[in-house]
């Protein structure tokens, strides 16, 4: 079992990674997902790695070869939150991550995958519109 | 210079730890200090992986004005037989990628290895600021 918490939100997992990956770690995040995207069924999968402050070959790897497994069992991997210097230092060791979609943050792989946040909403039965009084009351105020 | 012994995956992760710290202390650019940590990592990843454990040196570097970070990977393993092939990218004996030592080479900006088959590796790199 992965120390990572792999959320399923409607069709969609969502793997946000906050801890220094060690080989282990990034190994055991790589067969939890895909054992996840099984067992739920997932059309599509992120993963945000916006903590990270080093992706080295060992983890880009993981994070290709992932993609790619996710792929044969019908499932789009999207990571996004990749920072600049990130992607600058792997480009720079010869690696691209070949396989990987990647987007700038949550919302925008999101879009990529097919899903804006209100349709998960509606596929997880809650209720989207109109937003309730309260709410836009709060919102008019300012106070978010 | 600090030392820091490699005998698990959790150590690698000390490792590049210990020398993104020293980069920032020693003021590198946040580009440079991604670079530095990552081929530590790599560094380290190959000095547990091929050389069976071992151990980093780092610490500040000097060269007239200029300041810089020197790493140091020792290993007792069982060395490497042809140095220009294991520079090669995509070259590996094992299941990784094969970027390990060219992909730190193209990090930094001073590169040595020496390795005698049977008796082990030393790495050398240098980041200047």
């Amino acid at each position: 079992m992965s120390e990572i918490p792999i959320l399923k939100v409607g069709p969609v997992l969502l793997v946000s990674v906050q801890t220094e990956l060690n080989d282990r770690v990034a190994t055991e995040l790589q067969e939890s997902l895909l054992t996840r995207i099984k067992a739920t069924g997932a059309t599509g999968t992120l993963i945000d790695i916006t903590a990270l402050d080093v992706v080295d070959s060992f983890i880009g790897r993981v994070l290709s070869e992932t993609a790619k497994m996710a792929r044969i069992m019908d499932t789009k991997v999207v990571l996004v939150g990749m920072r600049p210097a990130v992607a600058i230092t792997l480009l720079e060791m010869g690696l691209d991550l070949p396989d990987v979609e990647a987007e700038g943050d949550v919302e925008a792989g999101l879009k990529a995958l097919g899903y804006a946040l209100r349709e998960l909403a509606a596929e997880n039965g809650e209720p989207t519109a109109p937003i309730g009084p309260r709410h836009q009351d709060t919102r008019r105020n300012g106070q978010i | 210079m600090d030392r820091f012994e490699i005998s698990t995956e959790d150590d690698v992760v000390r490792a590049r730890t210990a020398a993104r710290r020293l980069a920032e202390n020693l003021a590198f650019s946040l580009i440079d200090k991604t670079r530095i940590a990552t081929a530590v990592s790599e560094l380290a990843r190959n000095t547990l992986v091929h050389g069976g454990g071992g151990r980093m040196v780092i610490g500040e570097a000097a060269n007239g004005t200029t300041t810089g970070i020197r790493c140091t990977f020792t290993d007792a393993g069982p060395g490497i037989g042809d140095i220009d092939q294991a520079m090669t990218d995509g070259f590996t004996t094992n299941s990784s990628l094969g970027h390990g030592l060219p992909g730190a080479k193209r990090l930094m900006d001073e590169f040595k290895v020496e390795s005698n088959v049977g008796q082990g590796t030393c790495v050398e790199v240098i980041k200047w600021k």
